[in-house]
């Protein structure tokens, strides 16, 4: 199978999944998409023994991780920088779309970027906490503090019960990791 | 609820358009043109050493021009796999009893000089017998602000991470080697950036050698801003009496900065006859390191004092500027004139801080000026934008308040203090303390010269 038979077969499977996944990452659709077309670029650039399409895709959402924990890291920098820009030209329109469709995602919209990139790599991906503060670079310490806090803001914005289970599964996991 | 089912559901019903794009075959081939374009500059960058190690494999070297080499490094990879460039960076080159000897002249490491294209590729050339034995390393690595530290990284955000290869050297003689240590930036063949070069003897465990940036150069010059630049280290191994060893030359293939635009670089010091000017880029303090560490209290803020001053030549992340002024006259801090402690008069920052003030001015912000004989003036920091002061041109200024209950310091003279700044949210709900490039004081108010004569 060609690179090209292989890129297309991947984007026929899991374009849903990796849109998904961006979106999820960024909160934006235009930064989701972004984001899966660098990271496919990114792995396809390089020369890779990559049996089939369901490997692709797992090298593909590994790069999206590794390139959004590293934007969201710059991009911290540029909210110093540059405050107001980054958030502002993305939440409002997203929230006020995502305000319309369902509690969660204007649930999510409240969260600042690495309590989202935490609650998303922890409840989508079924990271470990661990892991979780492995690929963001951060003490699992840390890791928990954002999804404690993560876990109230989104228990407030959906209903003070609702993620009780999750709750529970983080204080599991911390004792695991 | 199940959180990992509603984010799936979430996810797919918002990104459903995106998935549609993704889909579509005009997304497909312009990622596979984005692709091939990609692997096009990559093998360019990587060229010379894919050359060279693919070289080494089938026992044939050719370093710098006219040069003949022979060399092998530690991990030969096989002839029939194509060698990925990165993995010559790290992995060792060492002179055993089959190297070429070479009679040419051996590279000056240290005339190296922006503008220069070298046609560098790396390996090892031996100039000396006496040189077997001799084995090299150099891993590229990465440290961010916070302590992050990545190996073999292939990007780099300038402003608040540092690039430096780790090198090893042994030799199994008794006699220690002279040993020079050159780091580089190259845009293909043409040298961007030059380090300053680095003096050892071997053996030695490991040498931590900082890159420096695009556009750094002692001698000649090179236009740099944010792109791909291969990093490479040039090392000079003398013997004893003088002779030349051996020259090596490691690359770690390219990486791309970015971030260059918003350094400020090493900070030169004050001169109090001729300041920068009031507002102006060289104007303004800046910062290298913030810790999540003091509150602003009054104990909180005289220990930030204590938090230490980092090394600016490597090991500190590239300063970034901060809305403070590195010059401040006396009478602005204390008014018009030294005896009217009226408190703080605007001080301008120019008409582009406001990115900077946003970043340091959400909450409260104490400023804090440290002598070497160990006392602190405790200043409150607040910024505004203004367009009513007769003497100063539109924009945004800082004001700063003697906190007296504070320090106890009395009024503070010129001259030339440490300081920090702690302010408000450096993570949510969370201050911390910024160290700043040192601060001078100057009396008077000379940037409005009829005032301070006045």
């Amino acid at each position: 199978m060609t690179d090209d038979d292989l890129l297309g077969e991947l984007l026929g499977r899991a374009s849903t999944r990796l849109a998904a996944y961006g979106y999820l990452l960024t909160g934006s659709q235009h930064a989701g998409e972004d984001l899966v077309q660098d990271a496919i670029v990114k792995v396809f650039v390089r020369k890779r023994r990559i049996p089939n399409a369901a490997a692709a895709e797992g090298y593909v959402r590994a790069a999206m991780r590794s390139l959004h924990v590293d934007r969201m890291r710059r991009e911290t920098v540029w909210r110093r920088l540059a405050p107001g820009q980054v958030v502002r030209d993305e939440v409002p329109d997203q929230t006020e779309r995502i305000a319309t469709a369902d509690a969660v995602g204007r649930a999510l919209a409240t969260l600042s970027p690495r309590q989202r990139t935490a609650v998303v790599l922890r409840y989508y991906d079924d990271l470990t906490v661990a892991d979780v503060a492995h690929q963001m670079r951060l003490a699992t310490g840390t890791v928990k503090r954002y999804l404690s806090d993560a876990l109230d803001r989104l228990a407030v914005e959906v209903g003070a019960d609702v993620f009780d289970a999750e709750r529970i599964a983080v204080v599991e996991t911390e004792g695991r990791s | 609820m199940n959180l990992h089912d509603e984010l799936g559901r979430h996810g797919a019903d918002a990104a459903a358009e995106s998935a549609r794009s993704l889909g579509s075959v005009d997304v497909r081939d312009a990622l596979g043109a984005r692709v091939r374009r990609g692997r096009r500059r990559r093998a360019a960058g990587g060229a010379g050493v894919v050359a060279a190690v693919a070289l080494v494999a089938v026992g044939v070297w050719s370093v710098l021009p006219g040069v003949p080499m022979d060399a092998h490094p530690v991990a030969t990879p096989s002839a029939s796999t194509p060698p990925d460039p990165r993995s010559a960076d790290g992995a060792g080159l060492v002179i055993d009893e089959e190297t070429a000897i070479s009679d040419d002249a051996a590279l000056d490491v240290t005339a190296l000089r922006c503008g220069d294209a070298t046609g560098l590729v790396s390996g090892v050339t031996a100039h000396d017998e006496r040189a077997v034995g001799l084995q090299a390393t150099a891993q590229l690595g990465k440290r961010a602000d916070d302590g992050t530290i990545v190996e073999r990284p292939d990007s780099v955000w300038a402003g608040y991470e540092v690039l430096y290869f780790d090198t090893t050297l042994t030799w199994g003689a008794d006699e220690d080697l002279t040993v020079t240590l050159v780091p580089l930036l190259l845009d293909q063949d043409d040298v961007v950036a030059v380090g300053e070069p680095v003096d050892a003897r071997s053996p030695f465990s490991w040498d931590r050698i900082h890159m420096p940036l695009p556009g750094d150069c002692a001698t000649g010059a090179a236009a740099a801003g944010d792109g791909e630049y291969i990093a490479a280290l040039a090392v000079a191994t003398d013997l004893p009496n003088g002779d030349p060893a051996a020259r090596f030359v490691f690359s770690a293939g390219p990486v791309e900065y970015t971030g260059l635009d918003v350094t400020v670089g090493e900070p030169e010091p004050i001169d109090p006859a001729n300041p920068p000017e009031l507002g102006s880029s060289g104007y303004l303090a800046a910062t290298a390191v913030t810790q999540l560490t003091g509150d602003l209290s009054c104990t909180g803020s005289l220990a930030a004092a204590e938090v230490p001053e980092p090394d600016y030549s490597g090991e500190a992340s590239n300063p970034v500027p901060v809305p403070l002024p590195r010059w401040i006259e006396t009478g602005r801090l204390y008014g018009y004139g030294d005896d009217a402690l009226i408190g703080g008069y605007p001080i301008p920052l120019g008409t582009d801080a406001a990115a900077l003030v946003d970043q340091y001015g959400k909450g409260p912000a104490r400023l804090v000026l440290s002598s070497d004989a160990g006392d602190a003036w405790v200043f409150d920091v607040s910024w505004s934008e203004r367009d009513d002061l007769p003497h100063d041109a539109p924009g945004w200024f800082v004001e700063l308040n003697q906190v007296w209950d504070c320090g106890g310091a009395g009024i503070i003279e010129p001259g030339d203090y440490q300081a920090r700044l702690v302010h408000s949210d450096v993570e949510p709900g969370q201050p911390g303390t910024a160290v700043l490039t040192p601060v001078t004081i100057v009396s008077g108010v000379p940037s409005i010269p009829e005032l301070d004569e006045g």
